[in-house]
């Protein structure tokens, strides 16, 4: 330890903390950039747990109709302005979440795990489900 | 690790319903564009026949199954406190057996 004096020593330790701070961490949300099947992935999620909270107007829905023909009219009609922006969401959310779904249920299979497979149908995936709700919501405000 | 704690089960259960609401969805999608109940006694007859009820009780069966696995994987993967764990699958349990009542109820009231 006689040639390796303090000053050598501080001097290494001010070179270990530099490398580690050097280290390449990135927790930036905002410059991450996630892959195409990524965003698929996370909006499969958003769009299942969206339908979980709409589960009950669904049910409600279904009980309104069975209450006679009056209820029956008034299900039958359910597009007031708001409702409209629920209703265009659930769309969204149940077509994204169906199409995404039967992609993985390929994958399951082992179908399209291919590199540019399963690059495009993860887009095809959001650009399906993205026009699925447009359709709807042409037919809606029609 | 057995079947349950390997997560396995779930993994089945996921898929089956999902190919059960996939199918039963595509039906629902098709009877409405295609016109829909023209009237309440209309709608009543269609749920009134047996083979229909007891799809519909199976669908929203398989739907609450894949609730569950899907929500209690996005708890799991989200909430790392096991007592915050264990109240929010509590909960979610309730809650589906309380829909899973309502839509029984509901298909019960059909024959009444």
């Amino acid at each position: 330890m006689t040639t390796l004096n303090g000053w050598v020593l501080i001097n290494i330790f001010k070179i270990m903390i530099i490398k580690t701070k050097r280290r390449p961490v990135n927790l930036n949300l905002l410059t991450i950039r996630l892959p195409v099947a990524g965003v698929t992935s996370i909006a499969h999620r958003a769009a299942g747990f969206l339908m979980f909270v709409l589960t009950p107007v669904l049910v409600y829905w279904f009980d309104l109709s069975l209450r006679g023909p009056r209820g029956f009219q008034q299900a039958m009609v359910l597009f007031s302005t708001w409702e409209k922006l629920v209703w265009m969401a659930g769309v969204w959310a149940l077509a994204h979440h169906f199409l995404a779904g039967l992609r993985y249920l390929l994958l399951d299979l082992e179908i399209g795990f291919e590199k540019p497979v399963y690059r495009w149908s993860a887009m095809a995936v959001l650009i399906g489900g993205t026009l699925v709700a447009l359709v709807a919501a042409i037919w809606v405000v029609r | 690790m057995s079947y349950r704690a390997s997560g396995l089960r779930a993994w089945v259960w996921q898929r089956v319903s999902a190919v059960v609401l996939a199918l039963f969805t595509l039906l629902v999608i098709g009877y409405f564009l295609s016109g829909g109940p023209s009237s309440y006694q209309d709608w009543h007859n269609l749920l009134a026949q047996a083979p229909v009820t007891v799809m519909i009780g199976l669908s929203f069966g398989a739907l609450l199954a894949h609730i569950w696995v899907g929500v209690r994987d996005i708890i799991i993967d989200y909430i790392s406190r096991p007592w915050l764990r264990y109240i929010l699958l509590s909960l979610l349990a309730l809650w589906l057996f309380s829909l899973g009542l309502w839509v029984l109820l509901l298909l019960a009231r059909i024959f009444a």
